[in-house]
């Protein structure tokens, strides 16, 4: 059976396309020819094999896009060459606004994506400029002064407003990692504007700068998820231990899946009751072999209290009181106070979730805890 | 110098301007001048194009930009310490000292090549230490269903789902994301004893006996021991 042609479809469609264009301009020769040859490895692959993986493995290893789109270059260039050589300026202005608009249509009709909202603007900016009546070198010179060739150099990369929209994005989402790190990579940017000798940052300047600070915040990034993941775990666990000894655990989906029966309810529930105390130690001495964090350090700990003012932390904070007052109590073959287990049934369920869950505060709110 | 002329001198200094006494572009300074000079001194535009073309001065401003953007790229990359990242930057510099190269298009397609086979390397470096760190919850659960002090009438059913979790990660790693990597990169075999170079060393916030314990997990979750 042949790769679905769902997955084809897009993945062939514009080699498709730039065969048909080439054909259709009437150009012919080796280029033209290794282009329909490639395609046609492509259009067989996709006809013998049926696992989509191995079909787009196979086009990898094969270079087969690579392969197409040199011998595709290679039949532009040629024509551009063949038609450029006795050009006159006027007509050289002409055939390159050409090109242009014909990009610019290709972005607008949102063939490329998310690049296409950063170059719609310089290529518009560069049109105008070509049809203000300038002469074809004058056109070219102001390219540079104006920065338009090296925005649309690095427009794939970034502009300051997609810069400015990572932050925003990263301070609304309350990552302060991500906005440490987007805060870096705009000012690396402002400062290039700032050194360049027309206002447009040098791309490379801008790529290393940015490889940089995005190597150098990798590793915190990976800290913090790690650690709250971690003492996350440990609250949940915490929570289930003490619920399992309420009057509502029988029902409750933790202990009795859709369609179990009241024994297993039982087993499940007898199973965390007992193991729970075992393994929740387990996980404290995790957390403290990993990052150095006891028990209550977790409440004071910086993830923590992000993470509870970006109301992530989903339980509310009788619900954390609770959780802290639980743990002494949970120990092998220990039960739980029945003063803890009858605040747990009173919260249970609207009172266990903070109300605002999800909900994160404007950035620059007053990092707090409940334990502050 | 007729004034269509004096606008392309115009035109080419601009270009020069725009790398002159930038340290990332020595190379490119040089061919841009080389151009400007060729044009300021050319008698008329016709005589410019003559030595444009027999100089192939367009070819050099190119080859030079790859070889700055190469050579600064691969300065950042060892500087990190990330040798996998800096190989296609290197290859890129290796080709420009071997190769002449006559037309732009010849350029782009020998530096495209050489981008497209790292970049499966660079996949397959990386392949590991995002599977390995990806897996860490459920070796920490294995660990714990294993180490956890519980009462000793739960160990046969907490050994079993053990088994059972070992079982289904050795299946999964043999039957789906081994034969999954290896259609992009025929020759890959993970490689643990990497996992503690710098590249991936700093990925894993924890001290190196819990990786080297986790690693002995990884491998065996993955029936490899």
């Amino acid at each position: 059976m042949p790769v679905d042609p769902t997955i084809v479809g897009p993945t062939l469609g514009p080699f498709r396309q730039m065969l048909a264009e080439v054909q259709c301009k009437g150009l012919s020769g080796p280029d033209v020819d290794t282009m329909a040859q490639v395609l046609g490895r492509m259009e067989a692959l996709a006809q013998q094999m049926s696992d989509v993986t191995a079909f787009m493995g196979q086009l990898t290893q094969e270079n087969s896009f690579q392969q197409f789109s040199d011998a595709y270059s290679r039949v532009l260039a040629g024509a551009a060459r063949a038609a450029a050589k006795d050009m006159s300026d006027e007509e050289l202005l002409a055939q390159t606004l050409g090109a242009y608009e014909q990009a610019l249509q290709t972005h607008r009709s949102g063939q490329s994506g998310d690049v296409a909202e950063h170059v719609v603007p310089t290529l518009e900016r560069i049109l105008a400029l070509g049809r203000s009546g300038v002469s074809y070198p004058v056109f070219l010179r102001q390219m540079e002064e104006q920065g338009l060739s090296r925005a649309l150099a690095g427009s794939a990369a970034a502009t300051r407003d997609a810069l400015a929209q990572d932050l925003a994005f990263a301070r609304q989402s309350w990552f302060p990692v991500r906005v440490q790190q987007a805060e870096r990579i705009l000012a690396a940017y402002d400062a290039l504007v700032a050194a360049a000798p027309f206002g447009q940052p040098d791309p490379l300047a801008f790529e290393l700068a940015r490889k940089r600070i995005e190597w150098e915040f990798e590793p915190m990034h990976r800290r913090w998820g790690a650690v709250v993941d971690r003492w996350s775990y440990v609250l949940e666990r915490l929570v289930d231990w003490l619920d399992a000894h309420a009057s509502f655990a029988p029902g409750d989906e933790r202990w009795c899946p859709p369609g179990g029966s009241p024994a297993q309810a039982q087993h499940n529930i007898r199973r965390t009751k007992e193991c729970a105390p075992g393994e929740i130690a387990y996980r404290l001495q995790i957390l403290q072999e990993y990052f150095q964090l006891g028990f209550d350090d977790v409440f004071a700990h910086e993830t923590f209290r992000t993470e509870y003012t970006a109301r992530r932390v989903h339980w509310s904070d009788a619900r954390l009181a609770l959780i802290r007052e639980t743990l002494p109590h949970c120990t092998l073959g220990a039960v739980a106070p029945a003063e803890l287990v009858a605040r747990a049934e009173q919260l249970h369920p609207d009172g266990t979730v903070r109300p605002d869950v999800g909900q994160a505060p404007p950035w620059g709110t007053p990092i707090r805890t409940p334990f502050d | 110098m007729d004034a269509r002329h004096q606008e392309y001198v115009a035109y080419y200094e601009a270009r020069l301007r725009n790398v002159a006494g930038n340290p990332l572009y020595p190379h490119t300074e040089a061919a841009e001048r080389a151009l400007y000079e060729a044009i300021r001194t050319a008698p008329d535009l016709a005589a410019f194009r003559e030595r444009l073309e027999r100089d192939q001065l367009e070819v050099a401003c190119a080859v030079a930009r790859v070889r700055d953007q190469a050579t600064a790229r691969a300065a950042l990359y060892d500087e990190l310490d990330e040798p996998v990242r800096a190989g296609p930057e290197k290859a890129i510099l290796a080709l420009l000292d071997q190769r002449t190269f006559t037309d732009v298009q010849s350029l782009t397609e020998a530096v495209g090549a050489i981008e497209g086979e790292w970049r499966a390397r660079i996949a397959a470096d990386e392949t590991l230490i995002e599977e390995f760190w990806g897996d860490w919850k459920i070796l920490e659960d294995i660990e714990e269903r294993e180490q956890a002090i519980v009462p000793h009438a739960w160990h046969p059913e907490r050994l079993e789902s053990v088994a059972k979790e070992r079982r289904t990660g050795a299946e999964h790693y043999h039957q789906h994301t081994l034969p999954e990597t290896r259609k992009f990169v025929p020759d890959y075999q993970p490689d643990y004893q990497a996992l503690g170079e710098t590249r991936h060393r700093r990925k894993m916030p924890v001290a190196d006996a819990i990786i080297h314990r986790r690693i002995a997990g990884h491998r065996r979750y993955r029936g490899l021991d």
